[in-house]
């Protein structure tokens, strides 16, 4: 186990901003943990790496207990913050070798991985650049290299793609997946079910401080009830049409506007099947027509009732 | 280590402010100084006209102290009305003014610990002539009371008057020290602003970008101890002021246009040492309570010039309002002033002298120790509420 958190309470005041969180992050894995804002993931992140105090719980991480002076602990730790922690008096190059430095005593050694850490975010052409300079996907880079260059065994990343551009995202996305397979325990939280679901091996969903469920995406989408939604484009249907088709086995819900029929069905065997048979039986035209699995967000919605983001 | 390299990178980025500050107050004392030069020829002949309130005037020993300083001043009496007077130095009728208090003859001749006051106008440098033939003449008069135990009152006069007759040649030399003497305490008075400004734009902008939470939260999370953070933070600090310190007083030896170096001087340099610590501690202060770098460089120009100017750094102390004193007596800056002023009005060092001079010092000491300990509250108070 690399991180362990067991019962952990944190309150601002009269806001229980973590409640009873209990966590558990596997050597090896992409640990997701997905909520919405304000749902308590860097409360959460801030206490395991000891920035926070905590009212109630424990925190182990390499199986040992973390507190603000394990010092053996934070060597093998990265950790990339929500807001962009850089110094605007340094250049690219000196920010990352900088923090690379705190954790690296040798001079040549912090200076190679300080070269690896700028390839590996792509920033060789911007070495010698202020902060200021560089546009919001670049500056997103330079401060994950800030937090991976000294090559640690767990990295932490607090959303790290915010108010970054679809072509910055896949880049990091892509590059967290290769710090994964070279070794390191990831444990990542955002509030995008996509990225989520594109990289995470396991997920913890959380709502106000509490974890809902946790599981492979899989595995979390078999716990709910819904099964695949099925968009069909069907030309003039009639009221007794929609009807019946919403009696078939397995339909929850059924929507029908500009020819366009939309079913929801509950988990179940040939369910697409089902609705296609009653389409040529009754001599229907169609055009189009795709299912959709469930999402992260069905998830999400279905537990707790609400959007993943409103 | 790490922090310590980072801090002189980190001041790199400075190094263009506080340059152009260095610049701008050297360019002043240039003109100041060229400014002064001029005058000196011109004077030479003339006396300082000063206008004297005498409380004593039967006293043998003030006859002769105002006869002995006919030789420097031309005297003249408006009276002992203090508004008159205070006029008559603002519309600069008269560059000096000398009050001797009633039995000041006699109370000094039985030993007691008594003295003249004096107000002059903002910059007479020559003024510091009186000064020192005041105190050449008081000097020379404590000398024979030591020695010559129950001498009188008549006698002491005669004695120091003939004394001093035959010392009148060596007169000459004290003029040019107390020319060098009024450079310097004009020059350091100027200095505490100039270094005070560059510590809050140094040291409280350097504080900030690590007090910045985010960039603290990353500095927590490594491996580095927060107690040598700390540290080295401190270390970085302490050779930035007082790297400062050697460049500012190297910059004053080389304008001045007179290059001697006496323990008056070695105490003005002493004094902005020990000043650059309250410069340092009210940089750390500064940078726990400004919130914003903007904010920390809107503060680097008002304080220094507040606190400068109600201390007494451009304008000379007694010209200011007792109230102002009063008030300004609560920064580290009016003591520093105060303490140039003494040390440059000093002739004779002996302890009974220059111990209110280290008692001034130990109060900037003391208002550095403040600011230090505030700030170390502040920071556990807000580290506490973190974690
Ligand atoms: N310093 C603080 N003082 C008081 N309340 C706080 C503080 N920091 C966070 N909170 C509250 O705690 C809750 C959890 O906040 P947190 O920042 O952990 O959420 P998050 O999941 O990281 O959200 P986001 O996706 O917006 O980053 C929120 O309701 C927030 O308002
Ligand atoms: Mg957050």
């Amino acid at each position: 186990m690399v991180v362990e958190v067991k019962n952990l309470v944190k309150r601002y005041d009269k806001l229980v901003a973590l409640d009873h969180l209990n966590l558990n992050v596997e050597e090896g894995e992409i640990f997701g943990l997905l909520g919405p804002n304000g749902s308590g993931k860097t409360t959460a992140i801030n206490c395991i790496l000891s920035l926070l105090k905590y009212d109630k719980g424990t925190i182990e991480i390499f199986g040992k207990p973390m507190s603000p002076d394990a010092y053996d602990i934070k060597r093998d730790i990265g950790i990339i913050m929500q807001n962009v922690a850089v110094f605007e008096e340094l250049t690219v190059y000196e920010n990352i070798s900088y923090f690379c430095s705190l954790y690296i005593k040798d001079k040549s050694e912090v200076k190679r991985l300080t070269r690896e850490a700028i390839e590996f975010v792509s920033l060789e052409d911007f070495t010698k650049f202020h902060p200021k300079k560089l546009s919001g996907g670049l500056l997103r880079r330079l401060n994950i290299a800030c937090g991976i260059a000294h090559k640690p065994k767990l990295i932490i990343l607090d959303e790290p793609t915010v108010a970054v551009d679809p072509q910055s995202r896949n880049k990091i996305l892509e590059g967290i997946k290769k710090l994964n397979a070279d070794g390191a325990t990831i444990i990542y939280t955002s509030h995008y079910m996509e990225e989520v679901e594109q990289l995470c091996s396991r997920i913890s969903i959380i709502d106000k401080g509490k974890v809902l469920a946790t599981g492979t995406k899989d595995e979390l989408k078999a716990m709910i009830s819904l099964g695949e939604k099925i968009t069909v484009e069907a030309y003039n249907l009639r009221e007794e049409e929609i009807e019946e088709l919403s009696r078939l086995a397995n339909v929850s819900s059924i929507e029908y506007a500009d020819n366009c029929l939309e079913i929801k069905s509950k988990k179940g065997k040939n369910n697409l099947i089902h609705v296609l048979d009653y389409l040529q039986n009754h001599e229907i035209n169609f055009g189009k027509i795709y299912t959709q699995m469930p999402t992260l967000n069905d998830v999400f919605l279905e537990i707790t009732g609400k959007e993943l983001r409103d | 280590m790490q922090v310590f390299k980072l801090y002189f990178k980190l001041l790199r980025s400075i190094s263009t402010t506080l340059l152009l500050y260095t610049v701008l107050f050297a360019g002043i004392t240039i003109i100041q100084t060229v400014n002064r030069n001029d005058n000196v020829t011109g004077f030479m002949q003339d006396k300082i006209s000063t206008a004297i309130v005498n409380y004593n005037e039967d006293s043998p020993l003030v006859q002769g102290l105002i006869e002995y300083l006919e030789e420097y001043c031309e005297f003249k009496d408006l009276g002992d009305i203090e508004s008159d007077l205070q006029d008559a130095l603002f519309f600069r009728e008269v560059e000096y003014i000398l009050t001797i208090p009633y039995e000041f003859g006699e109370d000094f001749s039985a030993g007691k610990d008594v003295s003249l006051e004096k107000k002059t106008v903002p910059d007479a440098i020559y003024a510091t002539t009186v000064d020192a033939a005041i105190n050449t003449y008081l000097n020379t008069a404590k000398n024979y009371l030591y020695t010559v135990p129950d001498i009188t009152e008549e006698e002491l006069a005669t004695y120091v008057s003939n004394d001093l007759k035959a010392q009148a040649t060596v007169q000459i030399n004290e003029k040019t020290d107390k020319v060098v003497d009024s450079y310097y305490s004009y020059y350091v008075n100027f200095a505490s602003y100039i270094l005070l400004t560059g510590c809050i734009v140094g040291v409280s902008l350097i504080m900030l970008s690590f007090h910045n939470i985010n960039i603290r939260r990353r500095n927590l999370v490594s491996p580095i101890t927060f107690r040598s953070l700390n540290i080295q933070l401190m270390e970085g600090n302490l050779i930035f002021v007082l790297g400062y310190d050697i460049i500012l007083i190297v910059l004053g030896y080389i304008l001045n246009p007179i290059k001697t170096i006496d323990t008056n001087v070695l105490l003005h340099w002493l004094n902005l040492i020990v000043f650059s610590f309250c410069a340092l501690g009210i940089s750390y202060l500064a940078a726990m309570l400004v919130k914003s770098k903007q904010a920390n460089e809107a503060l680097s120009v008002i304080l220094p010039l507040g606190l400068s100017f109600i201390s007494g750094a451009f304008v000379p102390q007694f010209l200011l309002g007792d109230s102002v004193l009063h008030f300004s007596s609560f920064a580290p800056v009016y003591w520093f002033v105060r303490a140039n002023d003494t040390i440059a009005s000093l002739t004779v060092h002996n302890f009974t002298n220059i111990k209110p001079i280290l008692s001034y010092m130990a109060i900037q000491i003391g208002f550095a120790v403040t600011f230090f300990t505030l700030s170390l509250v502040i920071s556990k108070s807000k580290l506490q509420r973190e974690y």
